[in-house]
């Protein structure tokens, strides 16, 4: 009967929708309805089979139940059901995962582990998980303040996601994962929303939490293709704005909604995305938003403005029934097929960026380890000029070395510099000071051995 | 977008995860600190008006999470940034040894055209905890660094006391403006709206 009833509900929300719904919209929607096939129809062929093999006949009446709010009472069930907890469930792998290293899931190690960490001697365990110190420190972050979540949550917490990143180590543990399995940890017993996690992480939303987060940064790149095809009109105010709208949908989409939209809408929204079993949901659920408040949006004068605007009104759309219809009906014809299409077409984008800071990156690193192998010089100067072979001039040279690298040592250990040098020191910095330390050795000796350095050095 | 210049200042902070980059952000837009907050995932922002020198300013302040895998969203967040903020916690010498990448990741990604030059501000917070018994990163220590960046300002703070973080954020501002002079003289749509006080005098603040 509440199903029934919140089904209604729906059908007249969508019917008001309609009346404001902006033209953008409306005109998918009425394509989408006419492919809709009448409720009960079981021969309907709209079904694309986007679930791989999960089409089964009454689909389409569990499909709008769904999408009219699964009864709280039933949700915890319906959930798992959805995601395939039951078929995913291996006996015992769990309590596997955990067992592995027994020592280490115990409160009063893991205090003992922070410690050690922080004096970075981790004597203790020679190896510690890198993702420990992250979960804990995000444990009471969690939902903070929400009864379910007190000492016993969060040791469950903090099991359900060691045991994920040990299951799988190339994502091991990200931020917002704390919020899907806290949230899996209020509908479902511990076990079960380890294979919910499972199911969503490595299957819904493979290669979107790892360490490069490729494919979340591919989805932005689609959404913006999308936004600019449905709202033409918004893109061009955003632009003009100097504004990008994935600013914004970019939290979005990391945390699935969960603190971005009212309680109420995020679990409608993840209703519908456990029950498709894609990311489809994420646009369409965007779009509605973008849908709902474009309107505002396009008479925003400022940057932040407009994006304040934009996270305020998410965070007060308390009708989730007009979301989620005007999400599932007004943008049925966002499908996940040309989701993938677009997805192909951006990604080598993204890898190419990606390799094109590693690159970056390393250029930075050989510019320290130049300043490393001029600190070496004085050290250690024949490593580095080996060409001054003069006896006289390596004699003087010698003689400076010395005394400059005692400088050079009190210099480092007697300043805050000291763990500077492991990894590296600014070049410029290092420049400038060899410049003033080379100026001394010259005074000093006036060797031509070392003049023809220092011109080496300077140029 | 001639104009954007003109009164946005966008400010990005970034440090490690916990170092109370969210809480120094709502203590000084806010002035409010909670002991309840939630991680931040991807980015999160909030605006401010400022005042400066006559001029009324929008402080764009980017609020980022501190997991370390979050910086290859950071492209799209750091870009036109007008002043980073870098954030460590006093009580944790891994978040001071982290400032460098942290640094270095901006620039590499935010790819500001006179990285030398570019703004950084450091803020050491968490002065408050345990009455300071739990330091570990001295003051000493965190100006030598500073110093060997460009004499980057630095505060300490409390954003749970509110300690430092109106001056902070003063500082801020005031490095944020450092860059825009030369950029704005030939620009032909702006109209100073308060009078040609900018240029000045806008270095050493602390």
């Amino acid at each position: 009967a509440t199903q029934l009833a919140s089904i209604e509900e729906d059908r007249a929300v969508e019917e008001t929708h309609e009346g404001n719904s902006a033209e953008e919209s409306y005109d998918a929607e009425k394509v989408d309805r006419s492919q809709d096939g009448a409720p009960g129809d079981s021969t309907s062929v709209t079904l694309e089979g986007d679930n791989g093999g999960s089409y089964f006949p009454w689909r389409e009446e569990l499909e709008s139940l769904v999408r009219g709010g699964v009864p709280i009472a039933l949700r915890g069930e319906m959930w798992q059901a959805f995601v395939g907890v039951g078929a995913r469930k291996i006996t015992g792998y769990y309590n596997k995962l955990l067992d592995e290293r027994t020592d280490v899931l115990d409160e009063k190690d893991l205090k003992d582990q922070v410690v050690n960490e922080q004096k970075s001697s981790p004597k203790k365990d020679p190896k510690p998980e890198k993702w420990k110190g992250q979960i804990e420190k995000d444990l009471p972050r969690t939902f903070p303040g929400h009864p379910a979540l007190d000492e016993d949550g969060r040791n469950a917490l903090r099991r359900l996601l060691t045991a994920y990143a040990r299951h799988n180590p190339s994502v091991g543990y990200c931020q917002a994962m704390n919020f899907f399995a806290g949230l899996f940890l209020l509908f479902m017993p511990e076990e079960n929303a380890f294979w919910a996690l499972v199911g969503v992480i490595d299957e819904y939303f493979e290669g979107y939490y790892t360490e490069e987060m490729i494919e979340s940064q591919v989805d932005q790149l689609v959404l913006e293709d999308v936004v600019r095809e449905r709202f033409p009109k918004l893109a061009k105010h955003t632009d003009i704005l100097g504004v990008q709208v994935t600013w914004v949908t970019g939290p979005w989409f990391l945390s699935i909604f969960i603190n971005m939209l009212p309680w109420e809408s995020v679990l409608r929204v993840w209703d519908v995305i456990l029950f498709e079993g894609n990311r489809t949901m994420l646009f369409r659920t965007t779009l509605a938003l973008l849908d709902l408040y474009g309107p505002a949006l396009v008479t925003t004068k400022d940057a932040g403005d407009a994006i304040t605007l934009l996270q305020s009104l998410a965070g007060s759309t308390f009708d989730s029934s007009q979301l989620v219809l005007t999400a599932c009906m007004g943008f049925q014809s966002v499908k996940e097929m040309g989701l993938r299409e677009l997805r192909e077409k951006h990604r080598p984008e993204i890898i190419a960026a990606m390799e094109e800071r590693s690159k970056d990156r390393k250029s930075w690193k050989d510019k320290k380890g130049l300043a490393t192998k001029l600190y070496s010089f004085k050290h250690d100067p024949s490593s580095v000029c080996p060409q001054v072979d003069s006896k006289e001039g390596a004699d003087g040279l010698q003689v400076n070395g010395d005394s400059g690298s005692t400088t050079l040592g009190s210099y480092l250990t007697g300043s805050a510099l000291e763990n500077e040098l492991d990894e590296g020191i600014d070049l410029q910095d290092q420049v400038k000071w060899l410049k003033v330390e080379l100026c001394k050795l010259l005074e000093e000796k006036r060797s031509a051995e070392l003049r023809f350095m220092l011109l080496l050095f300077w140029f | 977008m001639a104009s954007r210049r003109r009164t946005l200042l966008k400010v990005i902070i970034l440090g490690d995860s916990g170092v109370g980059k969210t809480s120094l952000m709502n203590q000084y837009v806010n002035k409010k600190f909670s002991n309840q907050y939630k991680a931040t995932i991807g980015a999160d922002f909030l605006t401010k008006e400022v005042q400066f020198e006559d001029r009324l300013f929008t402080l764009q302040i980017w609020d980022t999470a501190g997991q370390e895998r979050f910086q290859s969203l950071g492209v799209a967040f750091y870009r036109g940034a007008d002043c980073c903020v870098l954030v460590y916690d006093v009580n944790s010498m891994k978040s001071f040894d982290n400032l460098n990448n942290w640094r270095e990741e901006f620039l590499i990604q935010a790819s500001p055209s006179d990285p030398d030059n570019f703004p950084f501000v450091l803020l050491g917070n968490k002065v408050d905890v345990d009455g300071g018994n739990s330091r570990v990163v001295s003051e000493k220590k965190a100006k030598a660094w500073c110093a060997s960046k460009g004499n980057i300002p630095y505060f300490e703070t409390s954003a749970k006391d509110g300690i430092n973080v109106e001056e902070a954020f003063q500082c801020i501002v005031k490095n944020a403006l450092k860059n825009e002079p030369e950029e704005e003289l030939y620009m032909p749509d702006t109209v100073d709206v308060v009078g040609g006080n900018r240029g000045q005098g806008s270095s050493g603040c602390c």
